[in-house]
C-alpha cells in the first residue's frame, strides 16, 4: 500500500506541471489547478508528517529502494524520516499559501506548469536518498527558477535570474565534484564497518530468515578475517551488546555513505584529508542556498526581482533546501571535519547574522529588506548545526520551520501592498494602519515572528539555537555575537512597521487602498496561526524533529569517540 | 530480410565484406550525382529523399551486419571495430535528421543547391565513416581530406551568399595548412619506421623516443585538433558555423567532431611512444590535459559575449570538444571511450537539435540574438524543443547532456585517483566543471533572448508558413535529449561492445 507513497508524492506536482501545459490557456483553469494540487499536497504530507510523527522511531517510516544501475549502485532511493517529514510538510504549507497569492496575467500557462516543476525539485530533494538522484532533484530546481524570475519579474528581472542560476550551478558543480571524488573513493571491494547499535535498532528490518537487515545490507558480528556471521534482528532488539559491521561498497548511496564516515576520514588524496575537502565542496554548494556571506549576492536580487509568489517560495523553501543539505549530507558524512572547522562554521554563521542584520537596517525597499533579514535569520541555522550539539541542531532545524513561515508571512505582505502601490520603498509609505487594520495587524505579527519574540515561533528556534552555540566550546564566542542578530531583527523590522504603518497617513491616495481580500487571508492566516502555535506549544514541532537531532548528534559524538 | 542481406554479403570479395556500409553510401552517392543532374530546380527534394532513404537504408545495414570483429580490411588500412561500428550508425543517423530538416528548412527552400547540399552531407558521413576505421597512415589521411573536402563544399555551397562564400574560403585556407601539416607529420613517421601501418609504426617507434616523434606525432595531433575545434586550433569555426546554412553547421559541429575522436581512439595507443609499463609518459598527459583545459577555457568563455547564436554555439563547440578530450587524458580506459560514446551521443542531439531549432526560429538564416527575441510568441512548440536541448547542452539533469557529463568526468576523475595519473585529471574536471557554469551562462543568453525577450521594438517578423515535417527532426533530436537522460546502460552496452571486438 505505502511501497510507492514518496514517490507518489514526487509525482504530483509533476503530472499537475503536465496538467497546467496541457489545460486550456484560461487562467481561473490553471490556477484551480494549481490551488488544487497545492491542496492534495498539503492533505498528503500532512498525514505523512502525523504518522511520523505518532511513531516512535527517529529512524525512516517509509523507504522505497529500486535498484536502477547494479553495476554502479545507483538506486532510486527515497526515505521519510521526521527531518523528511518536516520539510515536506513545511514545502506544502508554503506552496499553499504561494498559490493563492496572485499569479501573473501573462502567459500563465507556462507559469503554472514551471510552478508545478520547481516543487517536482524540491519534493525530490527532501525525500532522495541516492545522491545521483539527489543532484537531479537539486538542479531540476534552476530551470524552473530562472524562467519564473526572468518572465515573470521586475523590471531588472533578468539579470536578477542569471545571477541566481549561475551562483547556484557554481554550487552545484562543487557538489557534482564532491560526488565523484566519494564515488571513486569509496572502498571498492565490499568492507565491514562498524556501525552504531542504536542506528541498526533503529533502522533494521528483518529478512525472511529473521536476520538483521540494514539499509538494504546485512548486519555482521566478527571483525575483517575473523569469524563473521549473521545477526537475528530479534537479538539486537532485545538490546545485545555485540559490535555490529555492514559490509559496503562503492554505490550512490546517501545512507552507506554516511555508513562509512570512518572511511572518510581516513582518506587521503593529494595529501589533504578527503573528508574535509568534500565538507568543503558541499559546503560551498550549500551555503549558497542557504545563504551565508559571502556567497549571498544572489539573494536580495533575485527575491527583489521575483513574482511574489515566487518570493515566498523562494524564501519559505529553497532556502531551507541548503541548511537540509547540510543536515543530510554534511553532517553525517564527516563529523571529525565538521568539529575541526566548527567555529568558521560558526563564524560564518555569525557574519552572515550581523552583515544581513546590518544590511537590512540601510535597505529602502521593502522586499530587500526581507531579503537582507532572511540572510540574518537563516544565519542561526549555521550557527546552530555548527555548535553540533542535539541543542543547536534542533534549534536549527526549528528555525527553518519558522523562519519559513515568518519570511512567506512578510513577502506575502509586501506583495499585498505593492498590487495596491505599485512600489516598494518604504519611504512612499506612512500611516497604512488607518486604511487598512487587518493588513496592518498582521504585518506587526509578522515582523514580531521574525523579531524572535517570545511566544511566537521565531522566537523558540533562536533560543534554541544560542543556547546550543554557547554549549559548545567552538561557536560560544560566535554565539555571543549572533545574540546582537536578535536586537538587529527588532531594530530593522520594528522600524520598518513603524514607517510603513504608523504615523499620518502621508500619501493621501493610499486611503483608497482595500484591506486584505478574502482570498488573501486565506494565504496569511493559516501561516500566522502556525506561527503562533509553534510559539505557545513548541513541543508539537519540538517532539518530532528533537529525536532526529538527537540522532544526528548520536551518530557524530560516536564516530568521534569512537576514531 | 536479414537472409537477404547476408545473401548479398557473401557475393562480395572478403577484403571488402567489412566494409559494406561504406561502399552503400559510395554508390548511393554517385547514384544521386546522376539523380541530381537529371532533375529539375523545383524537384530538387527528391535527391534529399534519396540521400535520407539512403542513410536510413546505411543504418539498417550496419544493424544487420552488426558490430565488426576488427578483422583487417584491404592489407590492413581499415580495421573496422565497434568505435566505428558506433561512427557508422552515429554519423549516419546524423546525417538522416540534417537531410529530414534540409528538406524542411525554409532557408533552403526552392533552392538550386538543395540537391548538393544533400549529397554533400551524405559524403561528409561517408568520410567519418572510413576516418574512423582507419589503421593506416595514409588511408586516415584519405578519410580525413574525404571528410575535409565535403566539409568546405557543405560550408559554401550557397555560392551567391558572400558570408556563405566567406565561410567556405576560411575553411579551406585553415582546412589546407591543418592538412598540409598533417601529411608532414605523417611523411616523418614514415621516414623513421619505414611503414604507414599504425601498429607496426608503433611498434618500431618505442624504442626511439627522440623529440622528433614527438614533433610529427603533434603535426598529425594538430590537424586533428583542428577538425574538432579545439583551442588554439579553433578560429575558423565561429566564422564558418556562421557563414553556413543553419542545419548543415549543425551537421559539422556533431559529425566530423566524433569522427575526429573516433580517430583519435583508434590511432593514438597505437601510435604513441608508451613506455614499459604501457602508462603514457606523464608530459604527453599533461599536453592532452593543458589543450583541454584551454579549449574549455577560450570556448566558455568566448561564448559568453558572443550577440550570434550560431557564433555562441561554435564557442560552446569547442569548449565542449575540451570536455571530450579529457576522456583521452585517461589513455583511453574502456569505461572513458563508453563514456564518451554517451556524451557525444547526447552532444549530437542536444546541438544538433538546438541548431534546427534555429534554423527553424531565424527563417531568413538571420541567427543574431537580436532577430530571435520574442520567438516564444510565434513558435511555441520550437521553442520549448529548443529549451530542452539547449538545457542538455549545459547539462541540467534528467537530460542526455546530464548523463554524459557524468558519466566522462566521473571516469576522468576516477582514473586519476586511481591509476596514478594523478592531480592533472583532477584539475581538468575542476576546469570542465567551472567552464560548465560558464557555458551555462552563455546558453542562458540564447534562452533569454528566445524564451523571455520580447520582440524588439518596430521589428517585423512576417508569418511564415511552416514547411512540412520540418519540425519533425526537431522533435526527435528534443525527444532523445530526454529519453538519454536514462542512457546510462548505454554505457555497459558499448563497454560489451568494445571488449568483444
Amino acid at each position: 500500500m505505502d511501497a510507492l507513497l514518496l514517490s507518489t508524492v514526487i509525482a504530483i506536482p509533476a503530472l499537475g506541471a503536465l496538467a497546467s501545459w496541457c489545460a486550456p490557456e484560461r487562467s481561473d483553469l490553471q490556477k484551480r489547478i494549481t490551488i488544487g494540487i497545492a491542496v492534495l499536497m498539503l492533505v498528503l504530507t500532512g498525514g505523512l508528517f502525523w504518522a511520523q510523527s505518532a511513531t516512535a522511531t527517529t529512524g525512516f517510516l517509509l523507504r522505497e529502494r529500486i535498484p536502477l544501475l547494479p553495476q554502479w549502485g545507483v538506486a532510486w532511493h527515497l526515505g521519510m524520516d521526521r527531518l523528511s517529514a518536516t520539510m515536506i510538510f513545511l514545502t506544502a504549507i508554503v506552496q499553499f499559501a504561494a498559490s493563492l497569492a496572485n499569479a501573473p496575467k501573462v502567459r500563465f500557462r507556462a507559469y503554472h506548469a514551471m510552478f508545478q516543476l520547481l516543487f517536482v525539485g524540491v519534493y525530490g530533494s527532501f525525500l532522495a536518498l541516492d545522491m545521483v538522484f539527489f543532484y537531479c532533484f537539486w538542479e531540476i530546481m534552476l530551470i524552473p527558477m530562472f524562467f519564473l524570475v526572468a518572465v515573470w519579474g521586475g523590471d531588472d528581472r533578468k539579470r536578477a535570474a542569471v545571477k541566481f542560476f549561475l551562483y547556484t550551478m557554481a554550487g552545484s558543480m562543487a557538489m557534482l565534484l564532491a560526488i565523484f571524488l566519494l564515488n571513486v573513493s569509496a572502498p571498492r571491494e565490499s568492507v565491514p564497518m562498524v556501525v552504531r547499535a542504536e542506528e541498526v535498532r533503529e533502522n533494521m528490518t528483518t529478512g525472511s530468515g529473521g536476520e538483521a537487515i540494514l539499509y538494504g545490507l546485512p548486519v555482521m558480528t566478527g571483525a575483517v578475517g575473523g569469524q563473521q556471521s549473521l545477526v537475528r534482528s530479534a537479538d539486537i532488539a532485545a538490546g545485545r551488546k555485540l559490535p555490529l559491521y555492514v559490509p559496503l561498497s562503492r554505490s550512490f548511496d546517501m545512507l552507506h555513505w554516511k555508513l562509512l564516515a570512518p572511511w572518510w576520514a581516513q582518506r587521503q588524496i593529494f595529501g589533504i584529508g578527503l573528508a574535509g575537502l568534500c565538507l568543503g565542496l558541499f559546503f560551498v554548494a550549500f551555503a549558497v542556498k542557504v545563504p551565508s556571506v559571502p556567497l549571498h549576492a544572489w539573494l536580495p536580487h533575485a527575491h527583489v526581482q521575483a513574482p511574489t509568489a515566487i518570493s515566498v517560495v523562494l524564501a519559505g523553501i529553497l532556502l531551507k533546501l541548503g541548511v537540509y543539505g547540510l543536515i543530510r549530507v554534511a553532517w553525517p558524512l564527516f563529523p571529525g571535519a565538521v568539529a575541526q572547522a566548527a567555529w568558521l562554521f560558526g563564524w560564518i554563521g555569525a557574519i552572515s547574522i550581523v552583515w544581513g542584520g546590518l544590511a537590512a537596517l540601510g535597505q529602502t525597499d521593502l522586499k530587500r529588506l526581507v531579503a537582507y533579514s532572511s540572510i540574518s535569520h537563516m544565519g542561526f541555522c549555521l550557527v546552530g548545526l555548527a555548535s553540533g550539539t542535539a541543542q543547536g541542531i534542533t534549534g536549527a532545524m526549528f528555525q527553518c520551520v519558522s523562519h519559513g513561515l515568518s519570511a512567506s508571512l512578510l513577502f506575502l505582505l509586501v506583495g499585498v501592498i505593492y498590487e495596491r502601490a505599485h512600489h516598494r520603498r518604504v519611504d512612499g509609505f506612512g500611516g497604512l494602519a488607518q486604511v487598512m487594520p487587518k493588513f496592518s495587524a498582521l504585518f506587526l505579527f509578522s515582523a514580531m515572528v521574525g523579531a524572535g519574540l517570545p511566544g511566537l515561533a521565531g522566537f523558540v528556534g533562536e533560543l534554541g539555537v544560542l543556547l546550543g552555540a554557547w554549549s559548545a566550546d567552538a561557536t560560544r564566542l560566535a554565539g555571543f555575537v549572533s545574540a546582537t542578530g536578535v536586537i538587529l531583527s527588532a531594530a530593522y523590522l520594528l522600524w520598518m512597521v513603524q514607517r510603513v504603518l504608523y504615523g499620518p497617513l502621508r500619501h493621501p491616495e493610499q486611503s483608497a487602498f482595500a484591506d486584505l481580500s478574502r482570498t488573501e487571508l486565506a494565504s496569511l492566516l493559516p501561516l500566522a496561526a502556525l506561527s503562533l502555535l509553534l510559539g505557545v506549544w513548541p513541543s508539537l514541532l519540538q517532539d518530532v524533529v528533537g529525536p532526529a537531532s538527537a540522532s544526528l548528534w548520536g551518530h557524530m559524538a560516536w564516530l568521534q569517540g569512537a576514531w | 530480410m536479414n537472409e537477404f542481406f547476408l545473401q548479398i554479403l557473401t557475393a562480395i570479395p572478403v577484403s571488402l565484406r567489412g566494409l559494406f556500409p561504406e561502399l552503400l553510401i559510395a554508390t548511393a552517392i554517385c547514384l544521386g550525382l546522376i539523380l541530381e543532374w537529371s532533375t529539375a530546380v523545383q524537384d530538387k527534394r527528391l535527391v534529399v529523399w534519396f540521400c535520407a532513404i539512403s542513410a536510413f537504408a546505411g543504418l539498417l545495414l550496419c544493424w544487420v551486419v552488426g558490430v565488426p570483429s576488427g578483422v583487417v580490411q584491404l592489407d590492413g588500412t581499415f580495421v573496422p571495430d565497434a568505435i566505428t561500428q558506433f561512427i557508422r550508425m552515429f554519423s549516419l543517423g546524423g546525417a538522416l535528421l540534417a537531410l529530414l530538416a534540409l528538406n524542411g528548412s525554409r532557408a533552403m527552400h526552392g533552392r538550386d543547391e538543395l540537391g548538393d547540399a544533400a549529397l554533400l552531407i551524405l559524403s561528409v558521413a561517408l568520410g567519418a565513416m572510413l576516418l574512423a576505421s582507419a589503421k593506416h597512415l595514409l588511408a586516415m589521411y584519405i578519410g580525413l581530406e574525404f571528410l575535409s573536402l565535403s566539409s568546405y563544399g557543405l560550408a559554401g555551397f550557397r555560392s551567391r551568399d558572400p558570408q556563405a562564400s566567406e565561410a567556405g574560403i576560411k575553411y579551406v585556407l585553415y582546412g589546407a595548412v591543418a592538412s598540409a601539416v598533417a601529411i608532414f607529420g605523417i611523411s616523418h613517421l614514415w621516414g623513421m619506421a619505414g611503414t604507414f601501418d599504425v601498429t607496426e609504426i608503433g611498434n618500431r617507434l618505442v624504442a626511439l623516443q627522440t623529440p622528433a616523434v614527438y614533433a610529427s606525432v603533434a603535426l598529425v595531433a594538430a590537424a586533428f585538433a583542428f577538425k574538432l575545434g579545439l583551442a588554439p586550433f579553433h578560429f575558423w569555426s565561429p566564422d564558418v558555423y556562421q557563414g553556413c546554412p543553419t542545419v548543415a553547421a549543425g551537421f559539422l559541429s556533431t559529425v566530423p567532431k566524433a569522427a575526429g575522436f573516433a580517430a583519435i581512439l583508434h590511432i593514438l595507443p597505437d601510435l604513441l611512444p608508451s613506455s614499459a609499463a604501457g602508462l603514457p609518459s606523464a608530459s604527453l598527459v599533461n599536453a592532452i590535459v593543458g589543450m583541454a583545459v584551454l579549449s574549455i577555457a577560450v570556448g566558455s568563455t568566448a561564448a559568453l559575449v558572443q550577440k550570434d547564436a550560431k557564433r555562441l554555439l561554435a564557442f560552446s563547440s569547442t569548449a565542449n570538444s575540451g570536455i571530450m578530450l579529457l576522456a583521452v587524458s585517461t589513455w583511453i580506459t574502456r569505461d572513458a571511450v563508453a563514456a564518451l560514446g554517451l556524451y557525444l551521443l547526447a552532444y549530437l542531439v542536444a546541438n544538433l537539435g538546438a541548431f534546427l531549432a534555429l534554423d527553424i526560429l531565424s527563417g531568413d538564416g538571420d541567427t543574431s540574438l537580436a532577430n530571435l527575441k520574442g520567438s516564444w510568441k510565434r513558435r511555441p512548440r520550437v521553442v520549448v524543443a529548443l529549451v530542452v536541448c539547449v538545457s542538455s547542452l549545459a547539462g541540467i539533469p534528467p537530460l542526455a547532456g546530464f548523463a554524459g557529463k557524468w558519466a566522462l568526468l566521473s571516469e576522468v576523475v576516477r582514473t586519476g585517483l586511481e591509476d596514478g595519473f594523478g592531480t592533472v585529471l583532477v584539475v581538468g574536471v575542476v576546469v570542465a566543471l567551472a567552464g560548465s557554469v560558464a557555458l551555462a551562462g552563455a546558453y542562458l543568453r540564447l534562452l533569454r533572448a528566445t524564451v523571455v525577450d520580447e520582440d524588439a521594438e518596430g521589428s517585423v517578423h512576417p508569418y511564415i508558413q511552416p514547411a512540412f515535417l520540418a519540425e519533425v527532426p526537431l522533435l526527435l533530436c528534443a525527444g532523445a535529449s530526454i529519453a538519454l537522460g536514462a542512457g546510462f546502460p548505454l554505457l555497459a552496452l558499448f563497454h560489451s561492445c568494445l571488449a568483444g571486438g
